[in-house]
């Protein structure tokens, strides 16, 4: 067997079920699986709004459900017996809205506060009704007009079209960002490890009779690095399944982009990574540098993706492993960017193992 | 000695503004035990890791059987770091397997090499072992192995006895010997200079990376400058004056050591004690490595 293969295998047989990595990873899971759910299930989810119809309100449960939803307005109607029963049940929080009186002059009781969209709403049916009535009173349909009323719009010309899905793709792009960041962190610390376990076995000089510096580098940037790549695959292959099946990420083809960009990214980045991380001093710098690198990333994919600035940066390889997957999701980075990018990250790692030392 | 295999001639290393060897020569011929004796920071590692290719000599160079050892010539060295080189983690038989494959070993071949050593040795409990568990005499053992598993063609062990209990020391020498007995070179390093001067046929001392002395054993502890213990219990103080170049060292009673320098003569003394009246000892002293070390010039 080739030995850089043979001393890679054994990097890698020797951690990646190890109980601190995979300790770490689960963490990560968990997290990642409770912010997904939580998104799912309480922040993002929208309680609909109780409404009790009392006397000739009743006549409103078909119309009304239909005028809110067009305002993305959810609501459950429901009768009550009398306006005495509505008011004592929105006391007791059963409901929240109380609908009573004539479809002309309707008086709505709540508890503290009335939706702005549902005074909206139940604002037009009272106008509507009598507006109904007085067209009526001039002699004409009031079907007719409302037809007319309603074909009369305004004509629109969009000068900047803001993508509705915009938030979705930034945040696909910070979630990805993030976990390749957990994953560059986790394969230098196991980089580390590796470098400082070698010196003080002296398995590191045993290698080195046999083996090239830069084929030993290769080896022990193997080992960790398939280590971490299987674990970020595993944790993002459960963070894609999760996001999808629950509905928080409507957008399956950015979100698999993302990812993919992401795992290149990783290699690239762990290649640098384990290259640097010789000791356990640099590998404490490279994490500050790294959290550093997120956050800048974070903030500038989240205000200004399409900038210049970000641009630029995007590029950089501190900061492209974090940043271009992001700018790749939101939809504002070149296709030329990318072997750009990808040109520089190699240049700086050439450089970065000509100076490698093998030997204390 | 027989013809010298492995020739390290006039190695020079610094580090930075220390050095670590200054012009050591050695050489070592098949069926020799060599010894590196010194404290730390003699530059025993540093010599050891230049012969296994794993630093480059400021000046200097090493040749095996005449020629500039080659990169090829490196896979067939076994080299043992001071530390070990195995992996805690590991099993004893998947570590010495790893070893045997660096060096393009089959594993079911490492395997079968490694139990056949530890059989050998009376160690076979350690294959259901892991490194971790192992004490410093079954850890240095499962080193000697893994050096060993691939038949090398030189030895260079580094410190390969540190730690290690009598019994433990003198089951890796009885390997040493046999495999110097085959025609292998051993180079080892030790601190421990009792072990070098009684277990090696050659040595060179070391210190702050000069080479103090270096030789076969008998010419390293054979007297340049001699001592002669002599026991004159009716001589007068000093009566060795009479005996040129002869200086007393030490005083015990009656028992006096002497120093002989080259041009005095020891029978020349043992007249002189005899003619002072009876005589109870006159016993000729080897000047072990230790001492040797420990004065000033390493004469």
């Amino acid at each position: 067997m080739n030995v850089v293969v043979l001393v890679a295998r054994r990097e890698f047989r020797s951690r990646v079920w190890s109980k601190p990595v995979l300790g770490c990873s689960v963490l990560v899971a968990v997290l990642l699986v409770t912010f997904l759910f939580l998104q799912a299930f309480v922040f993002g989810s929208e309680h609909p709004i109780r409404i009790g119809l009392a006397g000739q309100a009743i006549g409103l449960a078909e119309g009304l459900p239909q005028e809110t939803a067009s305002l993305g307005l959810t609501v459950a109607v429901s009768q009550v017996d009398s306006v005495a029963d509505g008011v004592a049940q929105v006391k007791a929080g059963e409901l929240d809205v109380l609908v009573s009186g004539a479809r002309a002059a309707l008086h709505v009781t709540v508890d503290n506060q009335l939706d702005p969209q549902l005074r909206t709403t139940l604002n037009g049916l009272v106008r509507q009704q009598v507006l109904d009535a007085q067209i009526a009173q001039l002699g004409a349909r009031p079907q007719d007009v409302l037809s007319r009323v309603d074909q009369a719009q305004i004509s629109l010309t969009q000068l900047n079209v803001t993508d509705p899905e915009r938030v979705q793709r930034v945040a696909i792009g910070v979630v990805v960002g993030l976990l390749v960041t957990l994953a560059l962190a986790g394969a230098a610390a196991l980089a580390t490890a590796a470098a400082v376990a070698g010196r003080r076995d002296g398995t590191e000089e045993v290698v080195l009779t046999v083996l090239r510096p830069r084929r030993l580098l290769l080896a022990n940037l193997a080992g960790p690095g398939v280590t971490g790549l299987v674990h970020l695959v595993a944790v993002g292959v459960l963070g894609v399944v999760v996001a999808l099946a629950t509905g928080v990420v409507t957008l399956p083809g950015s979100l698999l982009a993302g990812f993919g960009t992401g795992l290149l990214w990783y290699v690239l980045g762990v290649a640098v990574v384990g290259t640097i991380c010789t000791t356990r001093r640099t590998a404490m710098w490279l994490l500050a540098g790294l959290i550093v690198v997120f956050v800048l990333s974070t903030i500038l994919l989240t205000a200004d993706p399409g900038g210049t600035a970000t641009a630029v940066l995007s590029v950089l390889p501190p900061f492209a492993p974090v940043l271009l997957p992001g700018r790749l999701v939101v939809g504002v980075a070149s296709a030329w960017q990318v072997p750009l990018a990808v040109g520089l990250t190699l240049v700086l790692l050439a450089g970065l193992t000509a100076k490698r030392i093998s030997l204390p | 000695m027989t013809d010298a295999i492995l020739e390290i001639d006039r190695i020079s290393k610094r580090y930075g503004a220390v050095v670590a060897l200054h012009e050591t020569s050695l050489v070592t011929g098949a069926g020799e035990l060599c010894g590196i004796a010194g404290r730390a920071g003699a530059g025993k590692t540093t010599l050891l890791r230049i012969c296994a290719g794993l630093l480059t000599a400021d000046s200097g160079g090493v040749r095996w059987r005449s020629a500039p050892i080659e990169r090829a010539m490196l896979a067939r060295i076994g080299y043992q770091p001071a530390a070990g080189g195995l992996h805690p983690d590991m099993m004893v038989p998947d570590q010495l397997a790893y070893r045997g494959g660096l060096h393009g070993l089959d594993t079911n071949e490492a395997h079968r090499r490694a139990q056949v050593w530890l059989d050998r040795l009376g160690q076979r409990a350690l294959r259901e072992r892991g490194i971790g568990t192992l004490d410093t005499d079954e850890r240095r053992i499962v080193a000697l192995i893994a050096t060993l598993l691939p038949e090398p063609e030189l030895l260079l062990l580094d410190e390969p006895c540190a730690g290690m209990s009598a019994t433990g020391i003198a089951t890796v020498f009885e390997v040493l010997r046999e495999q110097a007995d085959n025609g292998v070179p051993v180079l080892l390093s030790s601190n421990d200079f009792d072990l070098v001067e009684h277990r090696c046929d050659r040595a060179a001392i070391l210190r702050s990376g000069q080479p103090i002395a270096v030789g076969a054993m008998p010419e390293l502890t054979a007297d340049r400058a001699r001592l002669i213990a002599v026991d004159a219990p009716d001589a007068t103080p000093g009566w060795a004056a009479v005996v040129p170049g002869c200086r007393m060292v030490d005083v015990d009673g009656t028992r006096v050591v002497l120093e002989l320098g080259p041009e005095a003569d020891d029978q020349a003394v043992l007249a002189a004690a005899m003619a002072t009246g009876r005589v109870r000892e006159f016993t000729l002293l080897r000047r072990s490595l230790a001492a040797r070390y420990d004065s000033a010039d390493g004469s």
